[in-house]
């Protein structure tokens, strides 16, 4: 059976360049939950990068990229919300088609943001000069601003 | 190859003694600081005051401590709530996908619609009865089949997907409705135990400052307890134990990538080894080679141990026979880079806070050090030597030299002021040779015997 929430263990790659912005992160400690730690879990910086990036979709990161995370530790939620995304990304989808309930093409089309996305967070740790509880502060106002222009709207 | 594994292993040995040597000096220092906290405790204005101060510096850590929870929790929000915001729209698309196309609500989603239509069929067909009741199918059963089948739009394993999947993004939804709410809820939480953590401090700030103003005493033996300076020294004690166990854990991850690195390269070169000597006696020859590579290594490493120790033990003699200070200076360690550290008596490092002239001792003893310890007499060129050394430091440092010349050609250029009378008298009939070099501008020069 396609599942959305069938197990598997595939690998998400990312480009070089979003690789160098996530060995920033690691250098400076940025939003890592243990101060000490080397980062937050790999998945939920991959679905940052996507949700910063969904308004940028660029090409799909092939081979040149390293791999990055995994797919079998995708909370329930996240798969649901790159569903969504698939969803979004046809204008007339027929639910009843196979091609929405395969996760795999889910990942592969999450994988075309990934780059504008570690991008703009690029820009918003840089902004925060690299500091972590000041990329955390500038998150946070970032998504003030736009809950309200997306949800209050 | 083996150069690069030589140089890793080298490296490793290396930082692993200076880790031990890190971790005995911070072990001294926590024992210095246990007994002057122990004559501290023997005051009782002192002990209570002691234990109020400890109390609080626990307070202080279990703050700091919620406030890295915290920081984690906001970390973990931040992130959360970026994911969720961004995907937003494309949350309330999907949801009113879902709902068009009245799955949920319509026909329970567990139930097969393949199926349905397969017990249709054969009912129709076969006239075969009930797959759960073995009783015959009536005519109006079968019209609610029919109905249940036209009813259900998508097979049953999309719509138990598509009943996940809206209950994911109405979790989703909700979650981003909390957003306001759970932010300030978090920024008061912040905002309170940074208050509570300024009153604390403050409370263990007053308390310090009344330690370091407790005046003196005399101890069994009539000696005078001054307790202001012990407090001060514990206090620095315990900045210096703090940043040397920062130091050490920093040295721990650097010296366990380095371990890392070594095993990976050894188990890289090892690979190639095998895979290239399938010959036994290859193998034997190499496995002896790296024996010996491995001793020689050690020897090496031993060789260059000794030396530095040599070089640290004659610069502390040459130092300490100079210097006029005789209660100030504690120890001076040589680091494997050959780094020179200045301790006071008390193990704390003053090689940035000395004076020009302790700084030209030290520079003297280090280099005469260097000198004596390489085992060949080779002159020695000192321009200035004395320039900045008075009075009896400047006779000390002159007699250094002069009993250095005995077993060394030492070259000095002094200026007219510098080779003054008590410096003349000291080096008169003794030097070889002396030149007086005389200028009439800056770039002729005339050379006189004198």
């Amino acid at each position: 059976m396609i599942s959305i929430f069938v197990e598997d263990n595939t690998t998400l790659s990312i480009s070089n360049k979003s690789r160098e912005v996530v060995s920033r992160m690691k250098d400076h400690k940025i939003l890592t939950l243990e101060r000490t730690e080397e980062g937050a879990h790999t998945n939920d910086i991959y679905m940052l990068a996507v949700a910063l990036g969904l308004d940028s979709p660029g090409e799909s990161v092939k081979k040149d990229g390293d791999s990055y995370t995994r797919t079998y530790n995708f909370k329930e939620m996240d798969r649901s919300l790159l569903i969504a995304a698939l969803f979004d990304s046809m204008e007339d989808s027929n639910l009843d088609n196979d091609y929405y309930f395969d996760i795999k093409n889910a990942f592969a089309l999450s994988k075309k943001y990934t780059d504008a996305g570690f991008e703009k967070l690029d820009e918003i740790i840089s902004e925060a000069m690299y500091d972590p509880e000041l990329t955390v502060r500038k998150l946070l106002e970032y998504v003030n601003t736009l809950y309200d222009d997306v949800v209050d709207a | 190859m083996e150069k690069e594994l030589d140089l890793l292993k080298n490296g490793c040995l290396e930082d692993t003694m200076h880790l031990e040597r890190s971790e005995k000096e911070v072990e001294n220092l926590r024992l210095k600081k246990r007994e002057i906290d122990a004559i501290l405790k023997e005051n009782s204005l002192s002990a209570t005051l002691q234990t109020n101060k400890k109390l609080l510096d626990e307070k202080l850590k279990a703050i700091n401590k919620k406030q890295d929870e915290l920081y984690k929790k906001r970390v973990k929000f931040a992130i959360r709530s970026t994911i969720l915001i961004r995907f937003y729209p494309m949350i309330i698309r999907a949801l009113e996908k879902v709902e068009d196309r009245k799955i949920i609500n319509g026909v329970s989603a567990p139930i097969s619609k393949s199926k349905l239509i397969e017990i249709f069929r054969e009912a129709q067909d076969t006239g075969a009865s009930c797959p759960v009741c073995g009783s015959d199918f009536e005519q109006k059963q079968l019209l609610f089949i029919q109905h249940l089948i036209d009813k259900q739009t998508v097979d049953d394993d999309s719509a138990i997907q598509l009943k996940i999947l809206k209950n994911e993004l109405l979790k989703a939804k909700q979650e981003i409705l909390n957003f306001k709410e759970t932010n300030q809820k978090y920024s008061i939480e912040e905002r309170d135990l940074q208050d509570e953590y300024s009153a604390v401090e403050k409370e263990y700030n007053e308390v310090s400052v009344r330690l370091s103003r407790l005046g003196t005493a005399r101890d069994e033996n009539g000696e005078i307890i001054d307790f202001s300076k012990l407090e001060s020294e514990s206090r620095r004690l315990e900045s210096d134990i703090i940043k040397l166990d920062q130091a050490i854990g920093a040295n721990r991850v650097v010296l366990e990538k380095r371990k890392r690195d070594y095993q990976k390269k050894q188990e890289e070169y090892d690979d190639g080894i095998k895979r290239v000597n399938d010959d036994e006696d290859t193998q034997k020859l190499i496995d002896t080679l790296r024996f010996i590579v491995g001793n020689l290594s050690s020897v090496k490493i031993s060789i260059t141990k000794e030396v530095r120790e040599k070089i640290e033990e004659i610069t502390r003699d040459i130092f300490m026979n100079v210097v006029w200070k005789k209660d100030t200076f504690g120890n001076i360690r040589i680091g494997e880079d050959y780094r020179l550290f200045l301790y006071d008596k008390y193990g704390q490092i003053m090689t940035g806070s000395s004076s020009a002239t302790e700084f030209m001792i030290l520079a003297y003893a280090y280099t005469l050090a260097i000198h004596k310890a390489s085992g060949r007499n080779r002159p020695l060129v000192i321009d200035s030597p004395l320039g900045r050394v008075s009075g009896e430091i400047r006779r000390n440092a002159a007699e250094m030299l002069l009993e250095t010349s005995c077993n060394k050609q030492i070259i000095m250029l002094f200026t007219k002021d510098e080779y003054s009378e008590q410096v003349k008298q000291l080096f008169e009939g003794k030097a070889s040779m002396r030149t007086i070099i005389l200028s009439d501008n800056e770039s002729a020069w005339k050379e006189m015997e004198a």
